[in-house]
């Protein structure tokens, strides 16, 4: 049979990463936000220090990296939805080149294709490439983390400890559960390590892992500081054994119930499969043990959230297993990859088709899923510059911050109906203070209706309010 | 030799038996109905506020609407029972055409049915989407008491599917009634080729797996 070159598998891997970074992109040019990328926009336009980001988002629950990386971003391009969106299009791109290196050098091309495959279409990873958080960096960190780890597990260089070392301290420094990830993944390493009494690279696992305490001593003060505030109150409910059966129907979500199924059917037969390699290689395939690694890393991590749960107040949510779910990936790569050229065909094929069905569906949630653009093209043609837009749903207001600028906006406690404004744009949500008719009597505004609107998940109508 | 050529046959039938196999099995999820898509279409929020009067065989409750989809599963409504005091007879929803044609019939008893809170009837009616339909409220054998609907202003709600409501005989304006839609979409070719792709994939692999175990047995035995 004739074998393809390197070349070839690296061409071919690249058009397919190439594909799907391009869908992701595609993606990006919307002005669809929700309350958590609410929260990384109010960060940026309030924020302008690198120690006034770390100072308010030590008032929140994650670690600062993402926000310090967006700052340098913002600064050479400005804060544009689609930038910030791009910004987490580029780590799956890093992933991918990932894929095409290490993955295809250690486990095969055939790995690698079905690594690049599975990571973009799983069900839950197209949502989390284009948000504005932390999730994307994340998944290059522990995935980095990870695969230096085997390397520096296989042949125990320097460089493999280094990498490793930057790709822990920058998974740390992103979320927690990615911290967790890292710490399970270091300890894996040390046990191997140990395991094969393997004194030197014993060494540089010490000097490294020192070196990542040392590199994490700067953020102790808030990380302790967050503990203790989430310690106190956290709003996540309570982990139940339907939370945690639900987690991996989490993984799979999707609108078509079929597909949930045939996807949980795929990773149980990958962990079968796994086992049955174990049994059947007796522990002598070193790729078996490396499944087994890269799969046990995220239930670890499910494991570590939900003991942490029990043990302190629920802290864990499924999502914060993001992280991790790229080694879920690259563990049932390596098990399939095992199958014939023809059977690995079939299932890349049906992972190309799963894509297609994610993005059409990531598309909608992205593109139509909300009024937001209709609201925007109303506002931004009609408005004047002596408009107000009032607002009664309070809850939202950081959100309508995001689109609008400060002075533009005026909660309805806040608003005096006797200043001089042209037109009040009033965003109207159901069951919330609605302005008294004698004050606007008494100060000479008529209100008439504009239509159903809405901004995020907030459905509203638009009254405008002229003076007679 | 004549003994591998045997194996290679036995190994090309299990590999044929799985195919079709696996082609069953996309058949299967292709056409069975639980496992297509659903969608529910309704109205923003409910409010009392807005009823109408009682439901009764002579005084029904009917809202005009135009189905998005073919399929409609289940219509939910929103009744009032009056304090739990309604308690006789059964709700009878009445899905029907146009022309008066009767679509779908399904009855709840009035005393099973949870105040304020959304209430599912099975319609399973194969309608034509874009075309006008009705559904009507009445309750059949009720008592002195009985429940009434929930509408909502129409302007405050955005659901595709009503157009006007009626309530005994007259017309109620800018009303919508407080309901759900929910609807089994088509097929689509993306899902089908998804189906069809993975199932080949799960059969090819059991059926390579086989192969290969019988290739340990084969070898085993020969030794």
């Amino acid at each position: 049979m004739q074998t393809v070159s390197e070349k070839k598998k690296i061409l071919f891997l690249s058009v397919i990463a190439l594909a799907i970074t391009g869908l992701y992109v595609s993606l990006c040019f919307n002005q669809n936000i929700w309350t958590d990328e609410a929260f990384t926009i109010d960060l940026l336009n309030r924020q302008h220090t690198f120690g006034e980001i770390a100072a308010y988002t030590a008032t929140d629950v994650h670690p600062p990296l993402y926000y310090f990386i967006l700052k340098c971003f913002v600064a050479i391009f400005g804060v544009h939805f689609w930038m910030v969106k791009l910004l987490s299009v580029v780590p799956m791109a890093l992933l991918f080149v990932l894929g095409i290196t290490y993955v295809r050098k250690r486990f095969g091309a055939r790995a690698a294709c079905l690594f690049l495959l599975m990571t973009a279409a799983i069900p839950c990873t197209m949502e989390y490439a284009v948000q504005m958080r932390m999730y994307a960096w994340c998944m290059l960190f522990v995935t980095g983390c990870a695969l230096a780890a085997w390397d520096a597990f296989e042949r125990e260089k320097t460089m493999s400890f280094i990498g490793m070392g930057v790709c822990g301290v920058c998974a740390a420094y992103s979320h927690y559960f990615a911290f967790v990830a890292v710490l399970w993944i270091y300890g894996f390493l040390f046990l191997a390590l140990a395991f094969r009494k393997r004194g030197k690279a014993l060494v540089k696992w010490l000097l490294m892992a020192a070196g990542s305490g040392i590199a994490y001593i700067p953020w102790m003060r808030y990380f302790l500081y967050q503990i203790r505030g989430v310690s106190n109150s956290y709003w996540i409910p309570e982990i139940t054994p339907a939370v945690i059966r639900d987690y991996f129907r989490w993984i799979f979500a999707s609108d078509y119930p079929a597909v949930v199924r045939l996807c949980q059917i795929l990773f149980v037969l990958g962990v079968a499969g796994l086992i049955g390699l174990l049994i059947a290689d007796r522990g002598k395939r070193r790729r078996n043990a490396a499944a087994l690694f890269a799969l046990l890393i995220p239930v670890l991590v499910v494991v570590t959230g939900v003991a942490l749960s029990k043990l302190i107040r629920p802290i864990f949510i499924i999502r914060y297993v993001m992280p991790a779910i790229p080694l879920l990936c690259l563990s049932a790569a390596i098990v399939f990859a095992r199958l014939s050229r023809e059977a690995c065909a079939l299932l890349a094929a049906a992972l190309l088709c799963l894509l297609v069905l994610d993005y059409q569906t990531t598309y909608t949630v992205e593109y139509r899923s909300t009024d937001t653009d209709a609201t925007l093209a109303l506002l931004h043609e009609n408005m004047g510059d002596n408009d107000v837009i009032l607002y009664n749903y309070k809850l939202y207001d950081f959100i309508y911050q995001c689109y609008f600028d400060d002075d533009q906006l005026v909660y309805m406690e806040d608003m005096d109906f006797a200043a001089d404004y042209d037109r009040i744009w009033f965003l109207c949500t159901v069951y919330n203070p609605m302005p008294n008719a004698q004050v606007l009597a008494d100060n000479g505004w008529s209100i008439s209706y504009v239509g159903d609107y809405g901004i995020e998940q907030n459905e509203f109508w638009i009254y405008v309010m002229n003076r007679e | 030799m004549k003994k591998r050529q045997n194996r290679s046959r036995m190994e090309l039938y299990v590999m044929a038996a799985a195919g079709m196999i696996g082609v069953a099995l996309a058949l299967l999820l292709c056409f069975s109905p639980q496992f297509r898509r659903q969608e529910v279409h309704k109205c923003a929020t409910t409010n009392e506020n807005w009823q109408s009067g009682p439901l009764t065989e002579t005084q029904k409750a009917i809202q005009e609407f135009v189905p998005q989809e073919q399929e409609l599963l289940q219509i939910a409504v929103w009744i009032n029972r009056q304090d739990d005091t309604a308690r006789e007879g059964k709700l009878r929803l009445t899905v029907y055409d146009g022309e008066g044609v009767n679509q779908a019939v399904c009855e709840r008893a009035v005393e099973e049915l949870a105040t304020n809170s959304w209430e599912w009837f099975d319609v399973n009616a194969k309608l034509t989407a874009g075309e006008i339909y009705y559904f009507s409220l009445e309750t059949v054998g009720g008592g002195d008491i009985c429940p009434t609907a929930v509408y909502r202003p129409m302007h405050l709600d955005r659901i595709e599917e009503n157009v006007r409501y009626f309530y005994d005989g007259g017309l109620i304006g800018d009303a919508s009634a407080a309901c759900q839609y929910r609807y089994r979409l088509p097929l689509t070719i993306t899902e089908a080729s998804i189906y069809v792709m993975f199932c080949l994939f799960f059969a090819f692999a059991a059926g390579e797996l086989i192969c290969r175990a019988m290739r340990i047995t084969g070898k085993k035995a020969g030794k």
